[in-house]
């Protein structure tokens, strides 16, 4: 029964990224000042916003911006992580060390703090959180590929296969990439709803996304001058992120519970 | 009564498992006596030894008609009297030294620690007198060592030397030799051999080296798959095997006896009939008998040594068709 | 006859915590064309060392390793690959020895593709060739090693083993952990491979009786060192070395050997001494010069090699 409301919510996550157009009902940047800050009716789901916009809408478009953006920072620090943490651990000695100092470096980099350099010297754009995001989340991935790839490879499958007369590069893809991805997707995953936090963060704070961009973050933090005159404008929104936000957080969990 | 050990149709379910791993099992053993249980894995051999402890917990459902060790009812006893039970009339030594002591602990405080706390020092002062009598050099210091400051020989004997705090009246062995090297093996197993002799123990042995068998134990009982195919004195069933099973098994050991570089015996097919005798798939003279009437253990012409049980329809004459290669 | 492969002065030391640990010393060994050498020894003995070293596993310290009268060292790049095609390991713990992700046939098919060796369609034809000379059936083919039992696998990982046709099969440990039945026909089936291939088996365990049922000739292994190396009637109708005949009476089923056995309690493994031999701490009949004189791995009469300072006087 979970598992199928979870795989029900992916895939309304989909269409919400990848076709926003087919749900929203209005034009996300139709300005209708007369209309504006109405409470949530069946012309307008989730009421208007201080310009007059469809709420929904903005929401809907939003998510292709918000979920969008969260899953390419997942998908390259993950990726690019994963690549320093195969190599440092799998070849060791001298390499290990420099590639480990410079995790180390970026570990202890406080991403906000990041982002506030990075918006200050590229501009306060969508472009320059993400970069922040990814510089500061590909860390974890290193750290755990390396960890991973060094037990792994003391395995006797990994043994017999040097034995055999395997090289290094076709062991790694064959044999060690295969058993450290799993750990790597479950935490890819529990990572996406994280980032999301952490990006409109950044947008709320007004570091990231600017307006007139329906970007969830901006638009909470917008809204936050209207919470006494239109709770709607902060409060819905904000349930759909936390919705969101959750659904990640379960499929990451599940996954993590989930036996070979 | 005499019997230090008395065991009568002892059954063990594991939860979710279609057919007992042990069945209808019945022995006793005496005082001063020594009787080893000897199968290969899956045979049951080891969950009867934890079932008899009471060490299982929930995992497995346990029935019997009796089950008294040194004079205890251990079926209806409530945990904590198990507990005094086992830590004052049972001595255990298990299979691998490595995983059975706590690393995080030096060697004295483990072993003292299920007794009293006003007989720790008493204690101490036992277990160290125990460890010199088991080989172990400079005891008063090795005592309070951690695990990992101790070969896995030494260790297993600590684990002897522990087994015996508390003069308990019978010690339960599980493959105490088994992950050690043969040297290490023949000096404990001579070992065990005076102990028993000097303390009046009794031993049950649980073991799949027949070699290792054959010197410590009196009586041997031989299982597979859940039930006993074959008891009776060690001696007389190594020379004069009568299970299908036993002599078979027997047959696919090497050894210094026999010729070199021949096939040993095996068997093709696995597992374990449904129905019937266990044995009977891989049964080289299985009749349809064998396939539909589980064999009772009856008894056998013995050698003089001892009764001998054999639970098989055709043990008249199985020695007759099956030639025992040696 | 030459040696198939030759092991001469080899020499390999560890850096552990509590020291230098020199797991191979002066070891000499030969192995001939389609013959099985035992490699006896306890733990600590150096045996797998020498396995892992011939496997490339391990470097050297020093010494020499000649497979086909060739120096490894001096050969190419091309011709090491050349070389691991003909020596292929056989170990210990079934289920580990194989990939659990990939399939029965994923696992037989790799020595194939990592040595260049035939094209798709050949490869698989192969691949179910070696499961029936192994004994096991086209279904499991595409199984995963978690779906079978430990004698199956280990036919697996014998067959994967033969996939390239090697001349020299080291199998360390290899019946160990295997049941007293399933381990029967696992020998067996090494025995076929003998016979039948004429591959030559290293065959590495600490129990004697499986080694003797198997090997043409036994070299015995004591802290890093040879102790002995004779055929395998010859070893046990008249062991030398104080070590071998300490081994075997703790390994005899019969007592009446007991004279012969080691009183071993008080030893401690951090005992074993760095230069002379390092069984005299333990040796009833060590005399000092056993622990000066520089160990040498000599032949003492046709195929009968022994470490022993006093081998000629200890000789009845």
């Amino acid at each position: 029964m979970k598992r199928a409301l979870v795989l029900l919510a992916l895939a309304l996550i989909s269409v919400l990224v990848l076709f926003p157009s087919l749900l929203a009902t209005h034009d996300p940047f139709a300005l209708d000042v007369i209309n504006r800050l109405k409470p949530p009716s069946s012309a307008h789901f989730f009421g208007t916003d201080e310009a007059g916009r469809d709420i929904f809408s903005r929401v809907v478009h939003g998510a292709r911006i918000t979920i969008g953006s969260s899953l390419s920072i997942v998908a390259c620090a993950a990726i690019f992580g994963a690549l320093i943490g195969a190599i440092a651990g799998w070849f060791g000695g001298r390499i290990d060390s420099y590639l480990m100092r410079i995790v180390d470096v970026f570990l202890a980099f406080p991403y906000l703090v990041l982002a506030m350099a990075l918006a200050a010297s590229i501009g306060r754009n969508m472009g320059s959180s993400i970069l922040a995001l990814i510089l500061v989340w590909w860390p974890g991935y290193a750290r755990m590929v390396r960890g991973q790839v060094l037990s792994i490879k003391n395995e006797l499958f990994v043994k017999a296969s040097r034995a055999i007369g395997t090289n290094s590069s076709r062991i790694l893809r064959w044999h060690v990439i295969p058993h450290a991805s799993r750990p790597i997707v479950v935490r890819a995953t529990l990572d996406i709803g994280y980032v999301i936090i952490a990006l409109t963060g950044l947008s709320f704070l007004g570091l990231g996304a600017q307006n007139p961009s329906p970007e969830w973050g901006l638009l909470i933090s917008n809204a936050k001058a209207y919470v006494l005159f239109g709770w709607w404008y902060s409060v819905l929104p904000g349930l759909v992120l936390v919705c969101v936000v959750g659904v990640f957080v379960i499929l990451g969990d599940r996954l993590s519970k989930e036996r070979e | 009564m005499g019997a230090v050990l008395s065991v009568d149709s002892l059954r063990v379910h594991y939860h979710g498992t279609e057919r007992p791993a042990v069945s209808d099992i019945s022995f006793d053993i005496q005082e001063s006596e020594s009787l080893a249980i000897v199968g290969e894995s899956g045979s049951g051999k080891t969950t009867t030894a934890m079932a008899l402890l009471r060490l299982l917990g929930p995992v497995a459902d346990i029935s019997a008609k009796r089950l008294v060790l040194a004079g205890q009812d251990f079926l209806n006893a409530t945990p904590g009297e198990l507990r005094s039970f086992r830590r004052d009339l049972i001595g255990t030594v298990f299979q691998d030294p490595t995983a059975n002591w706590n690393h995080a602990r030096r060697i004295g405080d483990q072993v003292v620690q299920p007794f009293a706390r006003d007989e720790h020092e008493k204690r101490r002062v036992e277990f160290i007198d125990y460890m010199e009598r088991v080989g172990i050099d400079r005891a008063s210091v090795r005592i309070d060592q951690y695990p990992h400051n101790l070969s896995g020989g030494m260790l297993q004997r600590a684990m002897i030397a522990g087994a015996l705090l508390g003069s308990p009246r019978l010690l339960v062995a599980d493959e105490p030799t088994s992950a050690l090297d043969v040297t290490v093996q023949a000096d404990l197993i001579s070992l065990l051999k005076d102990l028993i002799r000097e303390h009046q123990l009794s031993l049950l042995l649980i073991s799949h080296n027949l070699a290792v068998v054959s010197q410590i134990a009196t009586r041997l009982i031989v299982m597979y798959s859940g039930s006993v195919v074959e008891a009776g004195p060690t001696k007389d069933i190594l020379e004069n095997p009568r299970h299908p099973y036993t002599i078979n098994l027997i047959s696919s050991i090497p050894s210094v006896k026999r010729a070199r570089k021949v096939p040993l015996y095996t068997t093709r097919s696995q597992g374990t009939s449904a129905t019937g005798c266990a044995y009977a798939s891989r049964c080289p003279i299985a009749i349809d008998t064998c396939k539909s009437l589980v064999p009772a253990l009856s008894p056998n012409p013995n050698s003089g040594l001892g009764p001998r049980m054999v639970a098989c329809h055709r043990h008249d004459e199985s020695s007759n068709l099956i030639q025992v290669q040696r | 006859m030459s040696a198939l492969l030759e092991i001469k002065n080899l020499n390999k030391s560890f850096s552990l915590k509590i020291g230098e640990v020199k797991a191979c010393r002066n070891v000499n060994l030969q192995i001939h064309a389609g013959e099985v050498v035992g490699l006896v020894g306890e733990s600590g003995s150096g045996k797998s060392t020498v396995a892992n070293i011939i496997l490339g596993l391990e470097s050297i310290d020093s010494g020499t390793i000649e497979f086909d009268g060739r120096d490894l060292n001096e050969l190419l790049i091309h011709d090491q690959r050349a070389f691991r095609r003909q020596v292929q390991p056989v170990f210990q713990q079934p289920l580990l020895a194989l990939n659990s992700r990939r399939t029965i046939g994923w696992s037989l098919q790799e020595p194939l593709i990592v040595h260049g060796i035939g094209d798709k369609h050949s490869r698989k034809e192969r691949a179910l060739e070696l499961l029936d000379q192994v004994g096991l059936s086209k279904e499991h083919f595409d199984r995963l090693p978690r779906q079978m039992s430990g004698g199956q696998l280990q036919r697996v990982n014998i067959a994967r083993a033969l996939a390239v046709n090697p001349k020299l099969l080291i199998c360390d440990e290899a019946v160990s952990a295997l049941d007293v039945s399933v381990q029967a026909q696992i020998i067996n089936l090494f025995l076929e491979v003998q016979q039948k291939l004429g591959v030559a088996l290293l065959f590495i365990s600490h129990d004697l009786e499986v080694v003797r049922h198997i090997s043409d000739r036994i070299a015995v292994m004591y802290a890093g060192t040879i102790c002995e190396v004779a055929a395998t009637d010859e070893i046990f109708a008249s062991p030398i070395h104080p070590y071998t005949r300490a081994l075997l009476a703790a390994s005899s089923l019969d007592q009446s050997n007991q004279s012969r056995a080691l009183d071993l309690t008080k030893f401690r493994k951090e005992e074993i001494p760095n230069h002379g031999c390092p069984f005299a701490p333990r040796c009833s009949f060590a005399r000092e010069l056993c622990n000066e004189a520089i160990l040498i791995q000599e032949t003492i009469a046709t195929g009968r090699e022994i470490s022993c300072a006093r081998a000629h006087e200890i000789r009845e």
